[in-house]
């Protein structure tokens, strides 16, 4: 994988992650889950950022950026605050691998952006009720 | 959305090209072996995480953090595996049997002083995994910083209840 596959790679990733927040948040009351609720903000605002840095990326390296799906499936069980903090610490866990690879892949001041966004995932997913792991984005080396 | 779940899994996988040369051939090693560029890298790693260790073990009998002091030497004690693989002749260091290290002594409260040396590492993690020669290597240092900013996180009240 060249660093622009993976950079594009990890904005498609960034196009669904950053609808999904926006869908669990609909989801989540302000009122009765604040702390959920506060997390999925955060989320989605940390993923648009994201989204908009990829995309000057993959500028930068020469690509033309993939744009976002005209639909994601988002399944109806995902309900409850339970079941979404659990959606979005799934949407992290996916990220953090898609991070971790982007970080092998690249060099200078990508891989360090990466490596940045690695560990606020790695925190967000804690925020959200995760444990913590002892290789977050690196499974396999447990 | 299974699908878009399951495709980092099959990137971590495949043959990531390291941002230089020096390439490893495909398969030969799921370590992160250092290419020589990194031998001192990951030194200089091994030797911030034992002065950490040092830390945590000198505030370890404190109540106050106690829990947060067992899980981090749990987690330091994994990173020294694994990277102490990258190191195959590295000889285990004098007075350091077992792992145990020398405390190094910090003043100020426990919990206060924990916290600094844990952050003191973070940084240093994040700093070498951008300066590692190797991909793999990055990915390995970059995971360790984000497992140190996990157990921080943990020991913060907040969270949302799992």
């Amino acid at each position: 994988m060249t660093p622009l596959e993976a950079l594009q790679a990890q904005l498609a990733d960034e196009h669904l992650a950053l609808h999904l927040y926006g869908v669990l948040g609909a989801r989540t009351s302000a009122s009765a889950s604040p702390a959920l609720h506060q997390a999925l903000s955060a989320g989605y605002r940390q993923h648009r950022a994201r989204r908009d840095v990829l995309r000057g990326f993959v500028t930068d390296a020469g690509g033309v950026p993939v744009t976002a799906e005209a639909a994601y499936d988002v399944p109806a069980t995902w309900v409850g605050p339970r079941r979404i903090a659990l959606a979005a610490v799934e949407l992290e866990n996916a990220g953090m691998e898609r991070l971790s690879a982007l970080v092998a892949s690249t060099a200078g001041a990508t891989r360090e952006w990466a490596v940045t966004e690695l560990v606020w995932s790695a925190v967000q997913s804690v925020a959200l009720g995760a444990s913590p792991t002892t290789w977050p984005g690196a499974p396999e080396l447990v | 959305m299974a699908a878009a779940f399951a495709t980092p899994v099959a990137l971590a996988a495949c043959d990531i090209d390291p941002p230089r040369d020096e390439t490893p051939e495909q398969g030969e090693s799921d370590a992160p072996l250092p290419q020589d560029d990194d031998t001192g890298l990951v030194a200089t790693v091994l030797d911030r995480i034992e002065e950490t260790r040092g830390v945590v073990a000198t505030v370890a009998s404190a109540p106050v953090v106690v829990a947060l002091a067992s899980r981090l030497r749990a987690l330091h004690s994994a990173q020294t595996d694994l990277l102490g693989e990258a190191l195959p002749d590295q000889e285990p260091k004098a007075g350091a049997p077992g792992g145990e290290t020398t405390p190094v002594p910090e003043p100020g409260p426990p919990r206060r002083t924990l916290l600094a040396a844990e952050r003191r590492l973070q940084r240093e993690l994040v700093r070498a995994a951008g300066q590692a020669s190797s991909g793999d290597l990055a990915r390995v240092l970059a995971s360790a910083a984000a497992a140190v900013a996990q157990e921080l996180a943990a020991d913060v009240p907040g969270a949302v209840a799992p």
